[in-house]
């Protein structure tokens, strides 16, 4: 999606979150560099624009509501602020590492043992969500993150945007 | 978890990565728990090879994810984990043979990489991965004292002309030699000396040394005071040959040398011929059609003055005869 963005350096949200470059752009939105005013740590920040079709679904939002009920667990990025400004949709996570993908093209392949590892966590965090009655649908590469600093051995697991809720499909023939 | 389950549903439209997608996804099915560990195992391969079978297909997008799908359920899955240990067969014999509302037993999945890791004696708490042996980063060292040398051949005329001056050379530029086997040797070599090496005309041309004594000629033209002191002019003297002068040409000094007026004065022109002929088209639609009109209406004239005149004969013929 292109973003109109003419003055990124000027754009802040929330009055605490200052926008900067750019990352990388998810099923919906672009992800973006972002900085705590404060604190001066460095965050991402996903921006979709909001559209006039009302019709349309602003699935950043949708990903933020989706990502409190699964948040706390180990693998799932931190949320610290969402909401609407400037026309955007904004949700502010922490900033990970590598995605698989960037890391498989600086290492050709990967050994047995990595997915072996890769394999370990993911099983239970996917199985985590799974009892959050969220599918994630949309399992690849670009979507799996390392972390960094302390949790440069925390396998995440991002881009909620077009994962499905149970809830609101659920089966009501079968409870009768 | 029990008893509430996702709505089974078909025609759904596709979502998600073709490459990743699960079988039931190309089918149009609504997605269950199990099409995430699907894909958890198709990205697992993807990341292990570096490819999977299904990529790089000459297919248009329409069809692809239809033929995608199809190469997912032919395959076996023996076939598709060649180089993985049997776990990872069971792994997807296990994924691929659950049914719509399962739930899937994640445990035992884990198990099965567990039991990878046994078998080869991987430690999966040590936390090194695969990025975690950082390389040093590739400098390049450049000696700036040395010519670069581009070419791999040194032909001997650029080794004569070497002693004589110093230069920049194009030498025998793409020229083609046969070789006893017959093949075709391309002689491409050039030569990029530094600034300081250079004289001050900064860029020479040397000939090869054949072609030079042929292009030798005599200056017949030059008065005879001269002629007894320069005679005989080389070609390629290095003093005839200014691929660029300095002093007096300035590049972008007219604005015919910047690029950027160059392309707009083109395209000024080429636009103002488009336009002429345009109008030209109008003009004589336009001209055609009033000729035409004005023809017409002449005619009419003419034709209307005709029958009149016709009535007036008539009528004095029959003066006449009365």
């Amino acid at each position: 999606m292109f973003l109109k963005l003419k003055k990124s350096q000027d754009l802040i949200f929330n009055n605490t979150y200052l926008l900067k470059n750019k990352i990388s752009s998810g099923s919906f939105g672009d992800v973006y560099i972002c900085e705590h005013l404060q604190t001066k740590e460095e965050l991402a920040i996903k921006l979709e624009e909001v559209s006039k079709n009302e019709d349309d679904l602003r699935s950043v939002l949708r990903e933020s509501t989706l990502l409190e009920k699964i948040a706390n667990l180990k693998g799932i990025p931190r949320i610290l602020w969402s909401g609407t400004e400037h026309n955007y949709d904004a949700l502010v996570m922490e900033l990970l590492g590598n995605d698989l993908a960037a890391l498989l093209k600086i290492h050709k392949k990967l050994s047995l043992k990595t997915i072996c590892m890769l394999a370990n966590q993911l099983i239970p965090l996917i199985e985590q969500i799974h009892e959050k009655n969220i599918i994630h649908r949309d399992i690849k590469p670009e979507n799996i993150l390392i972390g960094k600093g302390e949790n440069s051995n925390v396998v995440y697991i991002i881009d909620f945007g077009i994962c499905m809720e149970d809830i609101s499909f659920i089966e009501k023939t079968s409870l009768s | 978890m029990h008893g509430r389950h996702i709505i089974y549903r078909e025609n759904k439209p596709f979502i998600g990565t073709t490459r990743y997608a699960s079988i039931s996804s190309h089918k149009g099915v609504e997605l269950a728990r199990k099409d995430d560990l699907e894909s958890l195992g198709y990205m697992m391969l993807f990341l292990k090879n570096g490819g999977l079978p299904w990529q790089n297909l000459v297919i248009n997008e329409k069809e692809k994810n239809k033929v995608v799908g199809k190469m997912k359920e032919k395959i076996s899955n023996k076939e598709l984990c060649k180089d993985f240990p049997a776990e990872m067969v069971a792994f997807f014999d296990y994924v691929k043979g659950m049914n719509f509302k399962d739930e899937p037993d994640y445990n035992y999945l884990r198990s099965l990489f567990i039991k990878i890791a046994q078998d080869n004696h991987f430690d999966l708490e040590d936390n090194v991965w695969d990025w975690s042996k950082e390389k040093e980063p590739l400098v390049l060292k450049e000696n700036n004292n040395k010519p670069k040398i581009l070419s791999t051949k040194v032909s001997d005329e650029e080794e004569e002309g070497k002693k004589m001056f110093s230069y920049l050379v194009i030498n025998k530029k793409n020229e083609k030699r046969k070789l006893p086997g017959g093949q075709k040797e391309v002689v491409t070599s050039m030569k990029i000396l530094p600034k300081s090496e250079t004289t001050n005309n900064e860029c020479l041309l040397i000939p090869p040394t054949d072609i030079r004594r042929n292009n030798m000629r005599q200056n017949s033209f030059t008065g005879s005071v001269l002629s007894s002191y320069n005679s005989v002019e080389n070609y390629y003297m290095p003093s005839h040959i200014y691929l660029k002068n300095p002093v007096e040409y300035e590049d972008g000094k007219f604005f015919y040398d910047n690029g950027f007026f160059r392309f707009i004065y083109h395209f000024l022109i080429f636009f103002i011929i488009i336009l002429i002929r345009i109008f030209r088209i109008f003009f004589i639609i336009e001209y055609s059609n009033k000729i035409y009109l004005a023809h017409e209406e002449d005619m009419q004239e003419y034709i209307h003055s005709k029958k009149l005149g016709d009535m007036l004969a008539v009528l004095e013929r029959d003066k006449v005869k009365a």
